[in-house]
């Protein structure tokens, strides 16, 4: 594996750097509370919290981020929908909404509606979502701090190590080893940015957040719509579609992520704040020998032919890992490629494992909860 | 009403008349390589389409008091500019509009034809808009419902129309975006999804 970063192949060093993470993860996942409501409860803590310090120790001492965040990244995305459904049930009796559920505010709140109800927010003061503004499971408020901080401190690194659906598409473009399409028109990355712009105009016009009424592929395996009409069937045929289409066939076809790369519309708007943000992927100009691996494996379809990230890049680290002279690193903006890659990438990964644990590690752990529940 | 309430009204409902007409200048302008001065002349273009439609608005309210407003409700002319203004946009994204306000079509007849057009496709698309669309329009068409003389009629709704333009000034400042390929490229594919959005309109006028 060689010793490209400070803590390659070193075990006690790793573990060394892997202890305050796992303070971390102890903090977040217990909320300082020990007291659990069961020995499933219990249980699934013990174990998300395993697994997760056990993929950090994993990315420093094998010195391979993309692959362990994209295990922790699917497993988290899995088991969020287990514990999303089974809280719903709880809640609600069902894992669909219908009208009356929207009148009563009894709607999670997901981080891509951000998009559609900030322009209606700031200029007609309301919140276009039928979902609790405070309190309660996924608040309004709660989730919009949490796209806010996300943005800042991520940029678009949140869509491979926050969000809980990224963890779909980035499964299902692992399945084969090679890519059955392989020419891709890289322009097709920027109909998310159309989507963004008309998504936000159209429902700040209409007062609906009509990415939300009609095209969220998620609604496949989260919440939909109850089926009580032909235009409620007419929509659920279309969120089925666009999830068994975006998610699943072609990232399994094409080895891309292409809901999130093409559809997304909030990965439009957290790759603006890329170009703030204090974290590059950048290669080293002196190593780099142009083979395009990193154009090849970049699941985002961000890599320009220069080799540098375009500002859709998630830092998922796909092509910091995949580059045979190691030239592509993590770098803080500003710094030359002289500077540290191993520091750099040591700081960024505390920065995006701590938003995984804290943002996906509750996701995990109800996950959990609910099988070893069902199990035991 | 007078003149300064018809101004007040302008003014006030603006907002929605931007929320409305946006999506559809959008795709456009940015689907052009255009400066901000050419994306003026092409709003500058839209807007007088929409002045059309309310000059016309403003003649048949005042001699037919119901007219327009039944005209505003009627489906099939609601469905006609709906289905229009899909068209536009899906043949706009598929390059068969041309990006030049001047020569809206790159056949060589039509071109030749509506040469003396100018700027035909903006036009057409304000006049579609505010006639499809705009609920301050139809405000308007219900204030003035009734209105003994044809040109205080006019003069209204030009107040109205007058009251609405400063929320259209930034809009030109999109060609900022400049000429760079990405910004073609989204300008193009939001050109589909209004596409698509108009065509649902129709086709939800059609079923209801």
């Amino acid at each position: 594996m060689g010793n490209r970063y400070k803590t390659t192949g070193k075990v006690f060093r790793s573990i060394l750097v892997t202890l305050p993470m796992f303070l971390i993860i102890l903090l977040f996942t217990t909320h300082g509370n020990l007291a659990f409501g069961s020995g499933a409860d219990a249980l699934a803590w013990a174990v998300s919290a395993a697994f997760f310090t056990l993929i950090f120790y994993l990315m420093l001492y094998k010195g391979q981020t993309d692959k362990y965040r994209a295990i922790a990244f699917g497993v988290s995305a899995v088991l969020f929908v287990v514990g999303f459904m089974n809280n719903l049930i709880e809640i609600r009796g069902s894992i669909s909404y219908d009208a009356g559920n929207i009148y009563s505010c009894d709607i999670p709140f997901c981080h891509i509606v951000s998009t559609m109800v900030i322009i209606p927010a700031a200029v007609k003061q309301t919140i276009i979502f039928g979902g609790n503004l405070q309190g309660g499971f996924a608040s309004i408020a709660e989730m919009l701090v949490i796209v806010a901080v996300a943005a800042l401190l991520l940029g678009r690194a949140f869509c491979s190590w926050g969000c809980f659906y990224g963890g779909w598409d980035d499964m299902t473009s692992r399945i084969r080893k090679r890519p059955i399409i392989r020419r891709i028109n890289t322009s097709f990355k920027y109909f998310s940015f159309a989507m963004l712009i008309l998504m936000a105009l159209w429902s700040a016009e209409s007062l609906i957040p009509q990415y939300c009424n009609w095209l969220c592929p998620f609604k496949a395996v989260t919440e939909g719509e109850r089926i009580v009409d032909g235009l409620t069937l007419a929509k659920n045929i279309i969120f089925y579609t666009l999830f068994i289409g975006l998610v699943v066939v072609l990232p399994i076809l094409t080895k891309k992520r292409i809901q999130c790369a093409t559809f997304c519309p909030m990965g439009a708007l957290l790759s603006l704040f890329n170009k703030i943000n204090i974290f590059v992927v950048s290669p080293d100009r002196e190593k780099c020998t142009g083979c395009n691996k990193c154009v090849a494996k970049c699941p985002l379809m961000a890599m320009r032919k220069n080799h540098v990230p375009s500002m859709t890049c998630a830092k998922c680290g796909r092509c910091v890992d995949s580059c045979p002279t190691e030239a592509m690193n993590f770098r803080i903006r500003g710094t030359s490629a002289k500077v540290s890659a191993s520091t750099a990438r040591t700081i960024f990964l505390y920065l995006a494992f701590s938003f995984m644990v804290i943002f996906l590690g509750s996701c995990t752990q109800s996950g959990l909860a609910v099988i070893f529940k069902l199990i035991f | 009403m007078d003149y300064l309430s018809a101004l007040i009204l302008g003014l006030s409902s603006g907002l929605a008349c931007i929320s409305v007409c946006l999506p559809g200048i959008l795709p456009i302008l940015m689907g052009r390589r255009t400066s901000v001065r050419q994306s003026a002349v092409f709003v500058a273009a839209f807007l007088t389409g929409r002045w059309c439609a309310y000059m016309m608005a403003a003649a048949i309210t005042s001699v037919f008091a119901t007219a327009v407003s039944d005209i505003s409700s009627n489906k099939t002319i609601l469905t006609a500019t709906q289905l229009a203004l899909a068209a536009i946009m899906l043949l706009f994204a598929a390059g068969k509009l041309s990006s030049q306000c001047v020569n809206p079509l790159k056949h060589k007849r039509f071109r030749a034809f509506l040469m003396r057009g100018g700027c035909l496709l903006p036009v057409a698309m304000g006049f579609l808009t505010s006639v499809a669309l705009c609920p301050p329009f139809v405000t308007m068409v219900v204030q003035t419902a009734g209105e003994e003389s044809v040109w205080r009629a006019i003069a209204l709704f030009t107040m109205f129309f007058v009251g609405t333009l400063p929320y259209f000034v930034p809009v030109p400042l999109i060609g900022l975006s400049g000429r760079s390929a990405a910004t073609k490229s989204i300008g193009r594919y939001a050109a589909v999804i209004m596409g698509f959005v108009y065509l649902y309109n129709a086709i939800k006028l059609i079923i209801s």
